[in-house]
């Protein structure tokens, strides 16, 4: 089977995730710069949750585009990353209103893992479904940034129960790095 | 990388954008004249915010056509124009809330400001990707319109304090402006 009904679900359910928060968004209710205030820290966790989920389907576009077959546990394997997903908008708006606790962090955490979890089950029935380009699926896996990810999950969620500021660092700084795009694979694809 | 995925989500994106500010319109309260016209304004609102999406929208469609090749900057550009535009049914809400007044008014400008400053990264990406005496960038070369428009906007945020109304009007000599198509693609066809 080819990629392209499995893409075009992807992106249809991707563009409800990333946009589904915009709808319950508050809008100042005076005018003036201190009514602004109490909606900024929502407006800022939207943007924050648009980029994390921006992050996923950019990294599910590259793999994607180096895939040439789907099979059932291909489908099976991105629906059930598409439903970790469609958590981070959730998650991310309990932490923009009870604010950075304790709970909110690991909740917050324990989801990012999830997700990543479920991308790396989606990169290897990928790899087994694509034998022929196997060696380009593997580069869009950006192994040393799995490892880097995994690892600074695993230490930042046990560390929200003690210091969940420094567990907020270390999920900016995954985010950081998934951001730069990888060059090395664009050259590979083209 | 084929443009395809990125043309899925922005129409994705897009549609939801369009379809949720209208989940922001009201019945009239009773079924009067007066409670119909009370209404009218914010179906202008949406009206113009509809517009101006469909112009982005349009102008992406034909900018597309063109483009054979993206990179992770160019998708990265593309999702913070998609951002911008989510931030329309936010101000259709916001004007909906506090009438036609300086605040969401200017706020409304400052979407399009952000969204065309977006827009411009996304040319650019796209050019990167390509290079230099590419299709895309042949087409794209002459963008006096894009800067009538930018400009348009940045001056409307401030008049908003002055007069919203003079601010509503430049959005919509604006969108006129834009609503004739952009020959730079179909020229090529």
């Amino acid at each position: 089977m080819n990629t392209n009904r499995l893409t075009s679900f992807t992106d249809g359910v991707v563009a409800v995730i990333i946009t589904i928060m915009v709808l319950e968004l508050p809008v100042p209710k005076a005018p003036g710069l201190a009514a602004l205030k109490p909606v900024t820290v929502l407006f800022v966790v939207y943007a924050l949750s648009f980029i994390k989920v921006g992050i996923y389907w950019s990294h599910h576009h590259n793999m994607l585009q180096a895939a040439r077959r789907v099979n059932g546990q291909v489908l099976l394997a991105n629906l059930f990353y598409l439903f970790w997903l469609s958590l981070v908008p959730f998650v991310v708006r309990w932490v923009g209103e009870a604010g950075i606790t304790r709970d909110t962090i690991i909740a917050f955490g324990v989801i990012m893992l999830l997700c990543f979890l479920s991308s790396v089950l989606l990169h290897s029935v990928l790899l087994a479904a694509n034998d022929e380009d196997a060696a380009i699926i593997r580069a869009a896996g950006q192994r040393w940034k799995g490892v880097a990810t995994l690892f600074a999950y695993l230490v930042a969620v046990p560390l929200a129960f003690l210091w969940p500021w420094l567990s907020v660092a270390i999920y900016v700084a995954v985010a950081m790095l998934w951001l730069v795009p990888d060059k090395h694979f664009e050259q590979l694809l083209d | 990388m084929k443009p395809d995925r990125l043309n899925a989500l922005t129409d994705g994106v897009v549609a939801i954008v369009l379809t949720i500010m209208v989940l922001e319109l009201k019945f009239p309260a009773q079924p009067t004249l007066h409670a119909a016209l009370a209404v009218l304004p914010l179906l202008a609102a949406y009206l113009l915010a509809f517009i101006n999406v469909a112009i982005f929208w349009n102008n992406h469609h034909h900018m597309m056509q063109r483009a054979r090749n993206v990179t992770g900057a160019v998708l990265w550009a593309n999702h913070s124009l998609l951002f911008c535009l989510t931030l329309f049914p936010l101000m259709i809400r916001w004007i909906d809330d506090a009438g036609v007044s300086p605040w969401p008014v200017a706020s409304f400008g400052l979407v399009l400001v952000a969204s065309a400053i977006a827009y411009q990264l996304l040319e650019r990406a796209l050019i990167a990707a390509e290079g230099e005496g590419s299709g895309i960038q042949k087409a794209l070369a002459h963008g006096a319109k894009e800067w009538i428009s930018f400009i348009c906007y940045v001056l409307a945020v401030p008049l908003a304090f002055v007069s919203p109304y003079i601010s509503v009007a430049i959005y919509v000599l604006v969108s006129i402006l834009w609503i004739i198509p952009d020959r730079r693609f179909v020229a090529q066809e």
